[in-house]
């Protein structure tokens, strides 16, 4: 009897050793058909309405845009549904010749009519991606001059005008079915569109199980190069736990976005490509000037306080490359500053400033918190909640400063409420960053730097009427040399002012099984999955 | 009073309780510090299609008129309202998620009490043997582990290293979703495959839940039959030589099954509304998901929407309980006096 127990015991202690030290059973997708691994539900399918990641990813595969970039390359733009355009007046007037032969999904030819339709649906619904269109044309800058042929004119030349029209939302819809189904109102959001396609892409949307998964199939009609791929699915996964393990079983092909803290999962796993790629999207902190980061020489000490290389190497696993200012690299404006120039870690200058500041220590240097007319130097920093990454930065960032005699409070706060908070000026700092629109540092200067944007997006009070003045300038700029020059001046007066922490231009990991080829990254434009093919 | 008085009494006294839990919904929607629109429309938008989004949804309103517009559209059009983050009519998303969360819970349900009834009843009669301490460590495992641990546990054996079972979502194939239950569905669509496919997709999940209500329906049941042995009738009957099956099932259960019945109107109320964990492990579309997005991004209309559902749900479970009290036990009468 006790030998029968024992060898019981034995017996499922080998079979659970048998289970943990065995491999992952692969399953084999069709050679066809893609799975596309993501967290969650694209917010809609309207392009004029959806204003997220995910979204864009499905819509750029089932709409065609006028022109497009060129593969990888975001700083070529090539023709799409337009086959030519021709740019006078000063960049002012813009007419492009409409492809000949390209059809809707439903057999609908796309006319110079279609295209009007599309671009004056966005700036009339004003939705949240509208703001882009909006601030290039309105409703009467679009005229039909022929069938193929539409004039655009430009309420004044912006230099990314072409890059402003490969964005998801200047996406061509059929005119035909979106009269069928709502028309366009003014304000209004269209819930048929929301859900449903009414586009001239590679592929077609086949179904949208909500919260499960959406179903791609190849447009055997396209006017261009037809997809290899069959099928695209897109489960929508919400725990990384399962994402991982759908990969390395062979249930999903691709992850794009995968999160740095879980790299390590995949790491060496047979048959995974983990695909590290340079993208534009920056992360950076706000520092809200205001408070003791009202002044310059505190936001500049706080800068030299932050342990960037630590946070390349060990937080972004060494994928990341750190960010210089406002424009990324890689993108047109982009001002590389010299090692020295840089803030780095360097406690001894941070202390320095403070000291040069009259920011007084209460008793012994180096033990409890610096002051200056009974107000103790403090200032409190908003982080997304549960955003591991982002704590672990703010934790060490802390600890420096508290080396400085600075007390830096961390508040972790849901980001719906953080952005209410910091804007009514409850907080002083907030953890953040830019994903660019387009492919210009007009739309990384505005938003991030620009007093009216700095404060509605970011809740920031910093505002420098000399830097405002140049960004104005720089955005309606025609030359390329001179625009050049006032960004690289923008750039150096920004990092003077400290008005953000920058951190890290983030990469884009993608986690690939073996057989995917053909992916490629742009870093502005959605994955592109008719370049995608199987082995 | 009879039953169908009752009932319509109960019924109508649904309609303060909506209203309650409407007004209380909208009001702690209300006092979150928060700026929703902002969260709707992401991080990126500029102020000005903020403005459109807070007036298509009446933001810009005093919170009585916020309640009054949705007492209207959900009095006189039947309207939920548009979920601003999933961009669907908010009856759209429930009728969507509902029958994917019920489906699971009602798995769970009759799981739980097949195992768990006869388990616990089985524990009372042979107290203090080998199968009494065997149900009782399975009860304790059920209560005391935590649902994301187990459902992580059985989904990394079965899904990952054995690959036997699948371990993320409802059905891996393209049928026309007619009813939204999805074994139902395959049925309708006469695909067999399909079928087995969505029937195995919901064994790992239903199976972590049912394990976890049956760990405290197995110690109620015990607990309560051990009571009811205990009694003097029990005693009486077996002086007058009843034979064990006859005191066991007729006499002593049905006094023992009370208790238990409870339990299982709130489990059942508990399995529609706490599966969230649950559902984002095993990528399950279902109501405890949406609830939880719709808070993160605070969805209001959405929020409402589930909350108001779910009340319904838990009014109507508690009095199909109460009912089947005046079923098992005649002493009982609903609604009624003693006579």
């Amino acid at each position: 009897m006790r030998l029968c127990k024992q060898f019981g015991i034995a017996l499922m202690a080998f079979f659970a050793l048998g289970i943990l030290l065995s491999g992952p059973v692969m399953a084999k997708s069709p050679k066809d058909v893609l799975v596309y691994e993501l967290y969650g539900e694209p917010e809609g399918l309207d392009p004029a309405d959806a204003y997220d990641q995910r979204s864009s990813n499905v819509i750029a595969n089932i709409y065609d845009q006028l022109v497009q970039f060129d593969g990888p390359d975001a700083s070529k733009i090539v023709p799409m549904l337009a086959e030519s355009w021709k740019i006078t007046d000063g960049g002012k007037t813009y007419t492009f010749k409409i492809r000949k032969g390209a059809k809707f999904h439903d057999g609908s030819e796309v006319t110079a009519a279609a295209v009007k339709y599309s671009l004056d649906r966005v700036v009339t619904m004003g939705r949240p991606p509208s703001w882009m269109l909006k601030m290039i044309i309105d409703e009467k800058s679009l005229t039909v001059k022929d069938k193929y042929t539409v004039v655009m004119k430009l309420k004044k030349p912006y230099a990314a005008a072409l890059s402003i029209l490969t964005h998801a939302s200047a996406s061509i819809v059929n005119p035909k079915l979106v009269e069928a189904h709502g028309g366009v109102e003014k304000d209004k959001e269209n819930t048929w569109m929301n859900q449903n396609e009414a586009g001239s892409g590679p592929f077609k949307l086949k179904r949208w199980v909500p919260a499960e998964r959406i179903t791609l199939v190849r447009n055997d009609d396209y006017w261009g190069k037809k997809p290899m791929l069959r099928e695209v699915r897109i489960p929508m996964i919400p725990e990384i736990g399962t994402r991982v393990m759908m990969l390395k079983t062979g249930d999903a092909d691709i992850h794009d976005f995968f999160p740095s803290v879980n790299i390590p999962d995949v790491m060496g796993s047979d048959g995974l490509i983990i695909k590290p790629q340079p993208s534009f999207s920056l992360i950076a902190i706000s520092l809200g000037c205001r408070g003791a980061l009202a002044e310059k020489e505190v936001r500049q000490a706080v800068s030299w306080a932050f342990p960037y290389e630590m946070v390349l190497k060990y937080i972004y696993q060494g994928y990341s490359k750190r960010a210089q200012g406002a424009v990324p690299e890689g993108m047109f404006g982009f001002h590389k500053f010299s090692k020295d120039e840089l803030y780095s870690l360097d406690l001894d200058k941070a202390n320095a400033l403070l000291d040069g500041a009259g920011w007084k220590w209460a008793g012994t240097k180096g033990e409890g918190y610096r002051s200056k007319n009974g107000k103790e130097l403090k200032a409190e920093v908003l982080v997304p909640e549960g955003d591991e990454n982002k704590i672990q930065q703010t934790i060490m960032w802390q600890q420096n400063l508290r080396k400085v005699g600075f007390n830096l409070v961390i508040r972790q706060i849901a980001w719906s409420i953080a952005y209410k908070t910091i804007r009514n000026h409850e907080s002083d700092a907030i953890f953040s960053g830019w994903n660019p629109d387009y492919a210009d540092p007009d739309n990384y200067v505005d938003a991030m730097i620009k007093s009216g944007n700095a404060q509605a997006i970011y809740g920031s009070s910093y505002n420098n009427p000399e830097i405002d003045k140049l960004i104005d300038q720089a955005k309606w700029e025609p030359d390329t040399k001179k625009r050049a020059a006032l960004y690289k001046k923008i750039q150096e007066i920004n990092k003077d002012d400290a008005s953000w922490v920058w951190i890290a231009q983030n990469a884009n990991v993608a986690v690939l099984n073996s057989r995917v080829k053909g992916y490629y990254f742009n870093g502005i434009a959605p994955i592109n999955f008719s370049a995608i093919y199987k082995e | 009073m009879s039953l169908r008085k009752y009932l319509l009494r109960r019924l109508v006294l649904l309609i303060p309780v909506l209203l309650g839990v409407l007004t209380l919904s909208f009001v702690i929607s209300y006092v979150i510090p928060a700026d929703p629109v902002r969260s709707w429309a992401g991080p990126q938008a500029r102020p000005e299609q903020l403005e459109v989004l807070r007036k298509q949804y009446h933001l810009d309103k005093p919170l009585h008129l916020q309640i009054g517009y949705y007492l209207k559209s959900l009095v006189i059009d039947w309207d939920l309202g548009t979920s601003p983050t999933t961009r669907r009519p908010v009856i759209e998303d429930l009728k969507a998620f509902f029958p994917a969360t019920f489906e699971l819970a009602f798995c769970a349900f009759v799981l739980a009490v097949i195992m768990g009834v006869p388990l616990g009843v089985i524990s009372a009669l042979k107290r203090n043997q080998l199968i009494d301490h065997f149900s009782r460590v399975v009860a304790l495992f059920g209560v005391s582990t935590p649902l994301f641990w187990s459902a992580l546990i059985l989904q990394f054996i079965f899904y990952y290293k054995l690959g036997w079972l699948p371990g993320f979502g409802r059905s891996d194939f393209e049928i026309e979703r007619y009813t939204g239950f999805i074994l139902l569905d395959c049925l309708l669509n006469n695909n067999w495959e399909a079928f087995k496919d969505s029937l195995e997709r919901l064994i790992l999940p239903s199976v972590t839940l049912a394990f976890y209500s049956m760990g405290y329906l197995v110690r109620i049941t015990r607990g309560s039959m051990l009571e009811v042995l205990g009694a003097e009738y029990v005693t009486t009957a077996r002086a007058k030589g009843l034979p064990a099956r006859v005191i066991y099932f007729r006499h002593a259960l049905k006094n023992a099954i009370i208790p238990p019945i409870t339990v299982l109107g709130f489990t059942f109320g508990w399995l529609l509304a706490g599966t969230v964990l649950l559902e984002t492990i095993f990528a399950w579309p279902g109501m405890g998901r949406y609830a939880a997005g719709s808070i993160v991004r605070i969805d209001l209309p959405a929020i409402v929407g589930y909350t108001l559902i779910v009340a319904v749900f838990m009014i109507i479970s508690n009095l199909l309980v109460d009912i089947s009290y005046s079923i098992i036990d005649p002493r009982v009468r609903v609604g009624g006096k003693f006579k």
